[in-house]
Parts: structure tokens; sequence; C-alpha cells
């Protein structure tokens, strides 16, 4: 039995375990007090690939992958995300399709006036919806490209539709029931009008994870312009600059991230490879040995010691 | 001898092309430079991935796809999917049997909204 129809068989026997949630309070409090937004946005440029049985997924996400620069069809991105026997696709495997296409899926942060803020900063935004009930879901994934203030409605392209549109309020309690969760789509060069410096560095230390070191070292650049004071940033800058070989960019970044943090040990260690890369000895093992006097049991730093000292230059 | 680089070890079926990664035994990588000082919990990650491998073939998904599906995923995005792919949102949006009636009165008051107004 396929599980939608077990999923349905639980339903019917427990009977609807309808869920307490019939309000809407984001929708009540959004409506109270206007955010100061434009009335109307609509993303009209953002493509439509209606999708095909199942699909959902390679569909909305071929979508934003195309309004961000790159032609793919949904197909291609149904061999990256869809699983037949689950007819569906999964949000780990959306999040890492669009780092394929060198592209940071930005986790949002479940309020509805910050998609707003999204989509007037000009960003569709990929969501997921439970279309029907707790017990029984219907997982649904649309790109959301506007909403009108006066009608209290969002503008989506769904499935088989160009364009829905859905009150605020059945809005906030299909996308309560999956989890609020939704992705702004960006190029590594960009941050999401609503992003928090924990989420954007999220993605992109995800990128650097999986070996997608450009993207990566542009979304550290990108966040230490927002966020001087990153040490995240910085250290993500220092460690892919030094994976691709920018040795000088390396240092540069590191010493930014010391500047902060010069009790941070493993940066100190960090700048002791990339000082060797640049082929200065005494100053590669002095820093070392500022990283051991910071830490002195730590055996990573004491393997990198003994590594630096027999160091070819 | 302890690796602790930016990756692990990466299959040779990949979508993503990786260069010139020094394996540099002593670098501390950035997630751990974020999270020095909280002892990680010991998880045998390339075993997770295995699995996730494996429900993925089962799946209906072919092996090249599905080794460089799951090479696609961070850490922490394997372990969270590791043994959950079952219960995990499944976005696909097909609309099976719903009780009739159920259904007529959950759209229709507005509840749900699997008929979309154009």
């Amino acid at each position: 039995m396929n599980r939608r129809a077990r999923r349905l068989a639980s339903a019917l026997i427990f009977s609807l375990g309808i869920s307490a949630c019939a309000s809407s309070p984001q929708t009540r409090l959004l409506l109270d007090n206007p955010p100061d937004l434009p009335a109307v946005v609509e993303l009209s440029a953002v493509p439509f690939f209606p999708q095909q049985q199942y699909h959902c997924g390679p569909a909305a996400l071929a979508g934003i992958i195309n309004y961000r620069g790159t032609e793919v069809v949904p197909d291609e991105i149904a061999r990256l995300v869809y699983i037949p026997d689950l007819q569906g696709s999964l949000q780990v495997e959306i999040a890492a399709a669009t780092r394929q296409f060198d592209l940071l899926p930005v986790q949002l942060d479940g309020q509805l006036d910050s998609l707003l803020q999204e989509l007037a900063a000009g960003n569709p935004i990929f969501v997921l919806q439970n279309l029907a009930i707790d017990v029984y879901p219907v997982w649904h994934y649309e790109i959301l490209i506007g909403y009108d203030l006066e009608q209290r409605h969002m503008i989506l392209r769904s499935g088989v539709n160009r364009r829905i549109t859905r009150t605020f309020a059945l809005f906030e309690k299909t996308w309560q029931r999956a989890g609020y969760w939704a992705l702004a789509v960006v190029d590594p060069g960009s941050i999401p009008a609503t992003a928090s410096p924990e989420d954007y560095l999220a993605a992109v230390i995800d990128m650097e994870q999986v070996g997608q070191l450009d993207s990566a070292r542009r979304g550290y650049s990108t966040a230490l312009r927002r966020w001087p004071d990153s040490l995240l940033a910085f250290s993500g800058l220092g460690n892919t600059s030094y994976a691709l070989k920018d040795y000088a960019g390396a240092e540069l970044a590191y010493r930014g991230a010391l500047v902060i943090e010069p009790g941070k040990a493993e940066l100190w260690n960090n700048l002791a490879y990339a000082l060797a890369q640049l082929g200065r000895r005494q100053a590669s093992l002095e820093a070392i040995e500022q990283a051991l006097e910071l830490d002195p049991d730590d055996a990573t730093f004491q393997e990198s010691w003994r590594e630096l000292s027999d160091w070819s230059y | 001898m302890k690796f602790k680089i930016l990756l692990r070890s990466l299959p040779i079926v990949l979508a993503v092309v990786t260069v010139g990664l020094p394996a540099q035994a002593g670098m501390v990588a950035t997630d751990k430079i974020q999270n020095s000082g909280v002892t990680a919990e010991v998880v045998d990650v390339s075993a997770q991935r295995d699995w996730i491998q494996a429900r993925l073939l089962q799946g209906g998904i072919a092996q090249p796809e599905a080794i460089a599906r799951v090479s696609a995923m961070t850490d922490v995005e394997v372990a969270r999917l590791y043994q959950r792919v079952d219960d995990a949102p499944a976005g696909g949006a097909d609309i099976l049997i719903i009780g009739l009636v159920v259904f007529a009165v959950l759209e229709i008051t507005g509840y749900i909204d699997v008929i979309p107004n154009k």
C-alpha cells in the first residue's frame, strides 16, 4: 500500500483530528499594522513551468533558477530531487539542488511580513505548503511571486496554474502546517532582505561543505560587506581562499578574524598554514606557536606544528 | 592521523566539480571554527550517507544519481534525513482520494486549498 493510502486509512480510522489552528494570527497582525511596503507587488517576470504529475518541486525550482539567470527545465531538476516511490521531492534535496546552480538557499524566518518584504525587494520565494490537514497532508511546493495588501492575498505560481491567489489567512494556515518553511534563493553576491546573518552564513557554509568554493567565497565576501564584524564570515573567507590557493587572501581574512577574536586558536592554526604556503617560515611557526599557547593540549595544533616544522620551503 | 579538512571523501561520480582541495592535515574547517568549544557528537556520517543512498536506490533512483545526490548533501542534512526519509514532507501534490464530503466541506469553508482560485 503506498504511503498516501496508508495515511488516508489512518485519517479515516482516527477520524478527522482537525487541529485547533483555525486562526491566522500573523495575518491579523499584518492587517492591523500594515507594513510600509507597496500595496501590490507581482514579480511577473518569474517564468512559469507547468508541473508534471508529482513534479511540483522541479517545476517551481526551475522557475526560480531561470529567474536567477540559468536556463534549466524541470526534468533536469527532477533528476536531482524527485523520488519516485515517495511521489515527491524532499526539502533537503531542494536545497542541495539550488546549490548546484551556484545559488544560495537561504532559510527565512517564518514570518508572513518577511515574505512581503522579500517580494517587495524583488525576491520570489520557494515555499512548502500543506494544502490539506495535518493527519492527511498534501505537500506542495510553489513559488510565491507577489501579494496584494488591499485584496489581502498572496500571488503564486502553483502546479499547472500560472497564477493563483490565496488569501493571507489561508496561506498562513497552509504554510503553518508546513512548518513555515520558505527559501529565498539568491546569487552569492546578494543577501535576501530579511535574512539573519546566521541563516545566510549557514547557507554559505553548506556551499563550502559540498565543495562549491567559488560560490562560498563570494558568499562570505558578501556577508562581510553587510556584517563587517562577522568572525564566521572572515573564517570562511580564509578557508575558502586557502582551498582556492589564494594564500594572500587567506592570510588577510584570517588576520581580519583575529582582530575580532585574537584568542581563537583555530585561526592562528590556519593562518600558520597560509603563511607557510606564502614561504614565510618564521611567521608561520610563530602563528602555530600562538595557537599552542592558547590551547597546548590540542592534538590538531600539535600535529600542525610538526607538519609546519618539516615544511619544505 | 586526524583529517580536519573541508571535505570528506567524495565519490568520483559527482555533479559538482571540486578542484584542488589541499589535504592539509592540520587545518580547521569553517564549521568547526564556528562550533569550537562544543564537543561534537561522534556520528558515523559515511554510514548515514550509505543508508540514504540505499534508500534512494530503493525509491527508484539509478545508482549514479543516488551517489551524486547524497554527495550534494551536507553532513547536517544527511543527519537530518537519516532514517527519516519516509516521515519527511515530499512535495508532490497529488490529490488522491479524500472522502468527498469531507473534502467538499473543508474546501468550501476555506480550511484547505486543494482547488485554487485563479
